[in-house]
């Protein structure tokens, strides 16, 4: 057994325990509340870094340092927890959107949050849980990321505890996660006791040989995997188990309404592409049908609702629920087992990180000038802050799917995906739904554009963290479409 | 200055291409004490300018006729993988059909400017996202990668929603919208007819489309059909052909002077340039077809004729003087269709020369327009009238490209409207008979609007007005003076169009 491949997490869950004491830590070093919640949060996104930093140091050394020092074994804890390709860069991607929710909440948190300490090791946390779902090989280990992820982020939409509004969507969010969870347990609770193994691998060579099974086993699995769909479906708030998404991403504070649509979301697919594998044969077919239709009801779900908000935090929750949708496409080559083709998710949801990163950065400092996140609260807001306005605008051009944007190639790669697999109606679905997703993505810029101020004072400059992530965003964004390529590379993935 | 044309990657065509964006960035780099002194006006003079003198360069080493056996002529081509996994390729050159187009760009972007100069709303901005815009119609015409194409033609989207946007007329943001999603519905119909190509041929490369296996032709009639409808529909929008076209004098009444100028002038051309490019190009079957039911092109020549008569009698009946422009583009921009509808050089000649004399002219008359509306804050033309008494220049100057609009002997529209004239006679006799009659029309609402605008009793609120000054002289003189040089010598730029014409009446297998 080899502990070593756990170091990420590791190194997630230490600084999750420094952090939560950091309030205490840094009393004596730092008086003033505010300066001592930026050093916790320096403490943190070192801390991830450093996770990263080992993940990418297995993959550039491909191991050798690990191999040298510890076992050559890529699986620890019997086989429960695995590091293949698919794992490092699902984790690769959840922890980096991290670092960027982070950097682009600085200002937020020491300014709202009464205790940034707890706030900042909760991220960690739900970042832990996440990279245990990439990594998960069996299910009660998958169950238990969920879990660790969704209770987190329970805990985190009602950060604001003055605001009724926050503890009203925490309570939605708790209630609805709650029933979801149970789903799937219950769901992988009857795939066991049809199999009697609980490991993905020979879950899937057992499933595949129950489907010709007789009449009240195959009912069994049905509802089993219908349970199990549905659970997970709620985590990337995939119609029509969505709901609960609006009123969660407008009433929870807005960094932990960016971590919930960007890697919340990310560990979310993980999920499902890890749960997805267990599907083979007669299965397999029929749950491509599943995610066909889920997809087309996603997309245009998340669409159409969309264009009637008016709030921007609740226009961002259906963008996201549609953006599920879309992603969705993209799971199909996965279940035919085309990890080529499979290559375009992971594309878009690096993609999908800098276009979300800029937008919430900029939501974030918007509405703290404005103290609303009304989109007419952001009349003229161009003219105030110049930057913030532009980047928000490119990716919301890039989250439209227009080039010059990386939003433009990964939409571009998914529908390929799509085609290849056989089902060009679902580009075609896709395509469609992206022009009706300018229109509202297209009102929020007219509004900072085309309306005056009422007023006409220039903003102070955002701060440096909020800057950086700005520029980390359009420059990723660029990068993506500008040459795709390098990173196509490392999102093909071999399993 | 030499350039060899024939040198693969000599990045010339590049340089071109990119400059504006450049001059673009320089723009967002000066400070705001700049705005006072004009500096960003100067600079995006500066880089039309410079790029314009480029494409001339350009057009000088362009060796017109090559090898006649061959379907292609593509010169100063620059060729980078840019997405090996797909097979797209940054490539780019220019031909006999793309020429042209080049130099009307850098021609109306350098008007456009000048146009501008009273521009004092966030100039850097403003002429940043105009250079953007022309890197994007730069990329549209020179393109012969499917994908490439693609993302220039979207790429023009945003800088347009922009400029219509904030520096707009009173209801900016309707027509603004309007364009935008108009234009994006109609690409999601490209989109995914390239994507069919690309599955279907496995290459996004024009000239391994048009050499190999010509997008859809191991397909049924059916398929290609359709494929080539879909293709249409989105280049019809932005022709603007009727019934597509209700965004056009929306985005005319209320985008500022110069942007109606460059949307008229150079934005147009953009749908019949697809349409010549990738409709011909890579559908050469169906439009070919003869002995089918769907002979189409009867329907494109029904069109267009539609386009011109339609577009002719509604601007006709308007009250507002951006309006009757706008109206007279739908009518002119159906001339090309008629043209393409002819199926031979003759008729392709002429909707090629028409597309680049459509563009100086129509160029012209928006400057007018501004003209007018600068001095009198106004373009109801009830409330005009007798304006060359105060501005006789003007007044003259607007009497010439009235001749030139409605296509006098001399004027370069002439030529091109006789050759469009003369090439659908063949193919269409009894639509080409009743298109003719658009001229009178035509002649009726040009010679009509000057009069109400510039002759006839002078409204006493208008005495006192200014003549033109220098900058609109000058702009006005040189695009006359391009007007009646290629009127006289059509040589000029027919040289540079035949051969294309030739080219593509080999692809679709007509012998010329």
């Amino acid at each position: 057994m080899s502990f070593a491949i756990f170091a990420p997490e590791l190194i997630i869950l230490i600084t999750a325990c420094i952090v939560l004491f950091g309030e205490w830590f840094f009393k004596p070093v730092d008086r003033v509340k505010e300066k001592r919640g930026r050093n916790i949060g320096f403490v943190t996104i070192i801390g991830m870094f450093l996770s990263l930093g080992t993940l990418l140091g297995f993959k550039s050394t491909n191991f050798m340092l690990m191999e040298s020092f510890f076992s050559s074994d890529k699986a620890s804890f019997y086989h429960s927890f695995v590091l293949d390709d698919f794992a490092l860069y699902f984790k690769a991607i959840i922890v980096f959107s991290s670092i960027l929710t982070v950097l682009i909440s600085f200002k937020y948190i020491s300014e709202k949050i009464r205790n940034s300490g707890e706030f900042y090791s909760l991220i960690c946390m739900a970042t832990l849980g996440g990279m245990v779902i990439s990594s998960a090989n069996e299910m009660i280990t998958f169950f238990l990321g969920i879990e660790l992820l969704s209770i987190s982020s329970y805990i985190l939409s009602c950060m604001n505890k003055e605001d009724k509004k926050s503890s009203e969507a925490a309570m939605k969010y708790f209630v609805v996660g709650g029933l979801s969870s149970a789903l799937t347990l219950y769901g992988f609770s009857l795939m066991f006791g049809l199999t009697g193994v609980i490991d993905f691998p020979s879950l899937a060579s057992a499933l595949g040989k129950l489907s010709q099974a007789p009449q009240p086993v195959s009912v069994i699995l049905i509802i089993a995997t219908v349970m199990s769909f549905a659970g997970l479906g709620y985590k990337i708030a995939a119609a029509p188990f969505h709901m609960w998404a609006p009123d969660v991403y407008e009433g929870a504070p807005t960094p932990v309404t960016a971590f919930l649509s960007i890697t919340s979301k990310i560990a979310g697919f993980a999920a499902f592409s890890r749960f997805l594998q267990i599907f083979t044969n007669d299965l397999a077919n029929q749950m491509i049908i599943l995610i066909a239709i889920v997809s087309v009801i996603t997309m245009c779900a998340g669409n159409f609702l969309a264009l009637v908000q008016k709030d921007v935090k609740r226009m961002f929750a259906f963008s996201s629920i549609a953006h599920a949708g879309y992603i969705l496409i993209g799971l199909i080559p996965l279940i035919k087992g085309n990890y080529d083709d499979f290559s375009s998710v992971l594309f878009y949801l690096t993609g999908y990180i800098f276009m979300n990163i800029g937008a919430f950065g900029a939501i974030m400092y918007f509405s703290k000038h404005t103290g609303s996140t009304e989109i007419e609260s952001f009349a003229g807001v161009a003219k105030k802050s110049p930057f913030i306005a532009f980047v928000f605008s490119c990716c919301l051009v890039s989250l439209a799917g227009l080039p010059p944007f990386g939003g433009f190639t990964g939409k571009f790669y998914l529908f390929v995906s799509a085609v290849n697999s056989g089902y060009a109606w679902l580009a075609f679905v896709g395509a469609l739904n992206s022009v009706v997703s300018l229109y509202y993505y297209v009102k929020i810029m007219k509004a900072m554009y085309l309306k005056d101020p009422e007023e006409s004072i220039k903003w102070e400059l955002p701060n440096a963290a909020l800057t950086m992530a700005a520029i980390i965003s359009i420059v990723g964004m660029l990068a993506l479409f500008i040459m795709p390529y390098p990173f196509l590379q490392m999102a093909k993935i071999g399993f | 200055m030499a350039v060899d044309s024939s040198v693969l990657n000599s990045l010339f065509l590049t340089l071109i291409v990119f400059f504006p964006i450049l001059g673009g960035l320089v723009q967002l780099a000066l400070p705001s004490s700049s705005v006072a002194k004009k500096i960003p006006h100067k600079v995006a003079l500066g880089t039309t300018f410079i790029t314009f003198i480029m494409s001339l360069i350009l057009a000088m080493n362009f060796k017109p006729s090559t090898d006649p056996s061959s379907v292609f002529n593509f010169q100063f081509v620059d060729k980078f993988s840019w997405i090996p996994v797909l097979n797209s390729n940054y490539h780019i050159a220019v031909d006999g059909l793309s020429l042209p187009m080049v130099l009307l760009t850098s021609l109306i972007m350098i008007v456009a400017v000048l146009a501008s100069w009273k521009i004092e709303k966030m100039p850097r901005m403003y002429f940043f996202l105009m250079m953007i815009m022309q890197t994007a119609v730069y990329g549209v015409f020179t393109s012969l990668d499917l994908l490439l194409f693609f993302v220039m033609w979207e790429l023009e989207l945003i800088p347009m929603y922009f400029l219509i946007g904030i520096w707009g007329g009173a209801r900016r943001e309707y027509a603004a919208m309007k364009f935008v999603l108009y234009t994006a519905f109609a690409s999601a119909f490209m989109l995914i007819v390239f994507l069919g190509i690309y599955f279907n041929t496995g290459t996004f490369d024009y000239v391994q489309l048009v050499q190999g296996s010509k997008a859809f032709a191991n397909l049924g009639m059916g398929i290609q059909v359709l494929a080539f409808v879909s293709l249409m529909i989105c280049f019809a929008v932005k022709l603007p052909m009727v019934p597509f076209h209700t965004w056009l004098p929306d985005a005319h009444v209320e985008a500022p002077t110069a942007l109606s100028i460059v949307l008229a002038g150079v934005l147009l051309k953009m749908g019949s340039y697809g349409m010549i490019r990738f409709g011909f190009g890579l559908f050469p079957d169906v439009m070919s077809a003869k002995n089918t039911i769907l002979d189409l092109s009867f329907w494109l020549a029904c069109l267009g004729t539609i386009n011109i008569i339609y577009g002719a009698f509604l601007a006709l009946a308007q009250t507002d003087m951006k309006r009757v422009i706008a109206y007279s583009s739908v009518s002119h921009m159906g001339f090309v269709l008629l043209g393409m509808a002819g199926m031979n050089a003759n008729g392709l000649n002429g909707a090629i020369l028409q597309m680049f004399t459509h563009g100086t002219i129509t160029a012209m008359m928006f400057l007018f327009v501004g003209v007018v509306y600068d001095r009198t804050h106004t373009r109801e033309i009830a409330k005009l009238g007798g304006l060359a008494q105060q501005m006789p220049i003007a007044g003259a100057f607007f009497v010439a490209i009235s001749m030139a609009g409605v296509a006098v002997p001399g004027m370069n529209s002439f030529v091109s409207e006789f050759l469009v004239f003369a090439g659908s006679f063949q193919n269409h006799p009894y639509l080409c008979a009743l298109a003719a009659f658009s001229v009178v029309i035509g002649a009726g609402y040009t010679l009509w609007l000057n009069e109400r605008v510039f002759f006839g009793p002078l409204p006493s609120a208008w005495r006192g007005l200014p003549d033109i000054n220098k900058i609109e002289t000058f702009s006005v003189v040189l695009l006359m003076t391009i007007v009646i040089a290629t009127g006289l010598y059509p040589a000029l730029l027919l040289d540079i169009i035949n051969p294309a014409t030739k080219q593509i009446m080999m692809i679709m297998g007509i012998p010329a």
